[in-house]
């Protein structure tokens, strides 16, 4: 008893490489970014002030950007579980061998490279891409549409791109949902849509929100889509902070919008977070 | 309670196959109104298959599903008014007890005064009055089944399904509410199909009971008259304990038949389609043979003596080595039948449960 | 100046964002010297020339690390006060002046570099070497374009709805037009107000914007843009593949900066530091490296313009003087406002 007692005291100890793991490579950064962000000039000559975040608030194309930034993330997401869900729910409906094919397409934007996948879609979306010779050919449309560096691109790109952060989810919580319940709910005279919104919609939620945080912050943060599908003509959050860092040295106001971007994300989070919290204590206690 | 009964339900010629798998095979069934009838088999018999059929969550290959004589076949399960209780009961885990029970009322589109008075109703049937706000994962097994039961019967269902509807209980609980369904299916008269793999239960619950083994249909009988008289070795076997006994056609006439056992015969009055000299194989229950000291019937030796309750069992090998069992009572148990001595067993031939032929014959019995 | 993208300069870039950059560079072979350069086309040219005559010379070896010149300078700031990540660090203009401001670049000692004073003396910069010229024009496609640009206006022509292609002002190259454009329209680098003004002017015509000059490449092999601004090297260099593109200067004088190279403060191996930058200077490599695709404008006198470089740049060092220049030293000063500006201006 006491040798197990001392064990089982010990467990804790399991988890300090990855706490100092994120110790040293998340929080300690983080900390050093939040510091940074209340430098008040330029050059970080030691004055401390809310200057950075005075000019950012200062600046209505600032806000317009992170706005924009965060819409887009709900844009490319509502699509993400459009599409994923009806194929989540196609998957715990075929066989085991359908679903292994079902799943490696899922699965796919994940395994390939970013660059890859994103000039792949400059290639599909141009002017004289797959898209548009296939639109003008079929004569939807005199002119090629204007899919690359416009925002219907860039959500048409984050969709496929995040598409597994939304399925693998709800591919998970849809395949816990007994399939009984769905037969009940059958016999006792519910139709093929009722059955669906009052059974199998709500008792997937915590998978749509889970999918839905994780293709959420996903998108918005995703530079290189953004960047390149995007051009500089769409200017979102992180692209804004590249230019901030990278090409104007200016680190303060860098982490000012850093920080200002990861409160409003965490904000969504939290939302969806505490929406799940509720949702979960009714399911499962 | 309801105006649900007298609802006749009949199986005709269903056949159903997953692929090359044949799950039911030409299955034929009669269901009288307000009858209570058991599908009972081991797993893989295709009774779960027939259910499934029945309530239409499965099209069968071939074959029809009539209730009242005419053919549902082709109707959706949502627009037959046919009621499923599932084995693990499938209550919508996010709704309270009350919404359970009135969803099939909700879905039929009725109004909320309604919907409330019936579910109070249906609550109260199943003695759940008190349990409308809380949610199913707040309830024992037992109660999750009664509002499983009430969900159902609030829809006034033409039919009644139970999925093996007592498995998931424990065992005191199981026979409460053996006896709370039967009373329940009495009092409403709803015709009822059960499956189960349960031989008690089917013999306690049902008026007739449907044996099925690989997808067909070996005997549908009352209860006592699977058990007394199985037409299938397979029904003889599977209900109730049998002694099978390995003899010899000694005689026949039209109605009786004499098997010739060691160097016994025993004069049956059953009849058989054997030829004389044909093997044969005899089946009787452990309550219908006798063990006495006294000389007269088949020599056997007892291995060994268990007293359970107010009878005594015991384990007996024949001259050829065939075991036997024997269920008597204690009182009329002479004390002297003891382990590891010698006795007589005696077969009563009007009691045996059937004669059968021998499908591996054991050379020179 | 500007490069193709690829996955490393993002991750060299996001890595240095991250502060990871602060972490000290590994001990590396005793003989192995660090060198930043720009990616593409100079990764290519210095890969196959620079790197076998340094090793030959000095018997050392090399690492030729890709980097935005932005990236360079946010990395030497990382480290600055503990070991330099690279020796050698190779800047446009403009981020070369801001990297010597920020302390990051130690003077140059010419007495270490003998073919130092084979360059001319406008190339023989105080705190490194100037090492080519880059100058800018206008790119099209023959094929779509029919009339041969001769000058910038000719991208606000009507015909060009919608297939001009410019850069953010994160490259040199966009930064320069942008110059131009201004001081054409009568501004300076004190008043950019023209050249938003005539920018504005431009945004029908705009195919796409590119956030870095390897999307912009890439746009011209896709057929995205039909013609737009282009760096000579770059236009030359598609050219060779096979890509269809024709480089013209414009009638109003083709803007041009230098490009340097440095040894860093706190360098390493300063040695094979000096040892690499004046291999760079050696008239056999400034010769290999004018010849095609490569055409890099020379900077030693002992090296004479050959080829496309004396055809399309310059065929005596004169011609080199007589291209437009920028203040540098103002345009930082003014980027950081331009850039926001220049995101409102063209923002869909």
């Amino acid at each position: 008893m006491a040798a197990a007692a001392t064990e089982k005291s010990r467990e804790w100890q399991l988890a300090l490489p990855l706490t100092a793991f994120f110790a040293l490579f998340f929080v300690a950064p983080l900390l050093l970014v939040i510091g940074i962000s209340f430098q008040a000039t330029r050059r970080m000559t030691g004055g401390l002030g809310l200057n950075q975040y005075a000019a950012f608030l200062g600046d209505s194309l600032n806000v317009e950007v992170l706005t924009d930034t965060l819409l887009l993330g709900v844009k490319a997401t509502l699509l993400c579980l459009i599409f994923g869900y009806p194929l989540a729910w196609l998957f715990t409906r075929v066989s085991a061998k359908l679903q292994s094919l079902l799943i490696f397409l899922v699965i796919l934007p994940i395994v390939t490279s970013v660059v890859v996948r994103t000039f792949a879609w400059i290639v599909i979306l141009g002017r004289h891409g797959m898209v548009n010779d296939t639109i003008v050919a079929l004569g939807l449309s005199a002119q090629p549409l204007h899919l690359l560096f416009s925002e219907a691109g860039v959500v048409i790109v984050l969709t496929q791109v995040q598409m597994p952060l939304m399925v693998l989810p709800l591919i998970t919580v849809l395949q816990r949902i007994d399939p009984n319940l769905a037969s009940a709910s059958s016999a006792l005279g519910a139709g093929a849509w009722r059955t669906f919104f009052k059974i199998t919609l709500p008792l997937s939620m915590p998978g749509i929100i889970a999918g839905t945080i994780l293709t959420y912050t996903a998108c918005v943060t995703a530079f290189v889509t953004q960047s390149l599908i995007g051009g500089s003509r769409l200017l979102y959050m992180p692209m804004m902070i590249f230019q901030q860092a990278m090409d104007l040295q200016n680190w303060p106001f860098a982490a000012a919008v850093s920080v200002i971007f990861m409160i409003s994300v965490l904000l969504i989070v939290a939302l969806l977070v505490a929406l799940s919290r509720g949702r979960a204590a009714r399911l499962y206690g | 309670m309801t105006d649900a009964s007298g609802h006749a339900l009949a199986l005709e010629h269903i056949t159903h196959r997953f692929g090359d798998m044949v799950a039911a095979s030409n299955i034929n069934l009669d269901i009288k109104p307000g009858e209570l009838v058991s599908l009972l088999g081991p797993s893989g018999c295709g009774k779960t298959t027939l259910l499934k059929i029945i309530a239409g969550f499965l099209r069968p290959t071939e074959g029809d599903v009539l209730v009242d004589g005419a053919a549902i076949t082709h109707i959706p399960p949502n627009r037959r008014r046919i009621g499923i209780v599932f084995q693990n009961y499938a209550l919508f885990p996010h709704m309270t007890v009350a919404d359970n029970v009135g969803y099939g009322l909700a879905a039929a589109g009725r109004p909320k005064g309604e919907i409330a008075a019936t579910v109070k109703e249906m609550l109260d049937v199943v003695q759940m009055s008190a349990f409308g706000d809380r949610l199913p994962r707040q309830l024992s097994g037992g109660q999750q089944q009664r509002v499983a039961l009430a969900r159902c019967l609030a829809i006034r269902p033409r039919i009644l399904l139970l999925d093996e509807p007592f498995s998931a209980l424990d065992k005191n609980l199981r026979l409460d509410m053996q006896i709370e369904i039967k009373r329940l299916q009495r009092q409403s008269g709803i015709t009822t199909v059960l499956v189960t793999h349960d031989q008690e239960e089917a013999l306690s619950i049902s008026d007739r009971i449907a044996v099925l083994s690989r997808g067909i249909l070996e005997q549908l009988a009352a209860p006592s008259e699977i058990y007394d008289r199985p037409r299938t070795l397979f029904v003889n076997t599977f209900v109730g304990t049998a002694n099978l006994i390995e003899g010899i056609v000694a005689a026949k006439t039209k109605s009786d038949t004499g098997v010739r056992i060691g160097d016994a015969v025993i004069d049956t009055n059953l009849p058989t389609y054997l030829a004389v000299g044909d093997p044969i194989l005899l089946s009787v229950r452990p309550e219908s043979v006798r063990l006495s000291k006294a000389a007269g019937g088949l020599p056997v030796r007892i291995r060994a003596v268990m007293p359970i309750g107010p009878s005594q069992i015991y384990d007996v090998l024949l001259a050829d080595g065939t075991p036997v069992k024997v269920v008597q009572d204690r009182a009329a148990s002479a004390p002297d039948l003891t382990a590891d001595s010698d006795a007589f067993l005696v077969i009563d031939g009007r009691r045996i449960s059937g004669l059968f032929t021998n499908p591996d014959p054991t050379p020179g019995a | 100046m500007p490069f193709p993208i690829s996955r490393r300069h993002l991750l060299a870039g996001s890595a240095a964002l991250a502060g990871m950059s602060a972490l000290p560079r590994g001990v590396f072979a005793a003989d192995e010297l660090v060198a930043a350069t720009f990616g593409g086309t100079w990764a290519n040219v210095q890969k196959e020339i620079l790197a076998p005559y340094f090793s030959k010379k000095s018997g050392a070896t090399v690492v030729q690390s890709p980097m935005l010149a932005t990236a360079q300078i946010a990395k030497l700031t990382a480290a600055k006060g503990g070991p330099a990540p690279f020796d050698v660090a190779m800047l446009d203009e403009g981020p070369a002046l801001e990297a010597i401001d920020a302390g990051l670049i130690a003077k140059y000692d010419a007495a270490k570099s003998p073919n130092f004073a084979g360059l001319y003396p406008q190339f023989q910069g105080e705190y490194g070497p100037a090492i080519t010229m880059q100058a800018i024009g206008i790119a099209y496609n023959p094929k779509t374009v029919k009339t041969p640009p001769t000058s910038w206006a000719d991208l606000w022509k009507p015909e060009y709805k919608g297939r001009v292609g410019i850069t953010s002002l994160a490259s040199t190259l966009g930064l320069a037009f942008l110059l131009d454009i201004n001081r054409l329209e009568g501004g300076t680098e004190a008043d950019m107000t023209p050249a938003f003004k005539k920018l504005k002017t431009l945004l029908p015509n705009l195919a796409a914007v590119s956030a870095n000059f390897g999307a912009h490449g890439a746009l011209f092999r896709q057929n995205e843009i039909d013609i737009g601004v282009q760096n000579f090297n770059f236009a030359e260099e598609l050219k060779a593949k096979g890509v269809p593109i024709e480089f013209v200067r414009v009638s109003t004088g083709t803007p041009a900066w230098k490009t340097t190279m440095h040894v860093v403060k706190g360098a390493l191996k300063p040695d094979l530091a000096y040892a690499y930058v004046d291999s760079q200077l050696a008239p056999d490599v400034q010769a290999a490296m004018q010849k095609t695709p490569w055409n890099v404008v020379p900077t030693s006198t002992k090296v004479p313009y050959e080829g496309i470089v004396a055809s399309k740049i310059a065929k005596t060092p004169d011609d080199l003087k007589k291209m437009v220049f920028f203040d540098w030293k103002k345009v930082n000063q003014g980027r950081a406002a331009w850039t926001q500006q220049f995101n409102r201006e063209i923002r869909v």
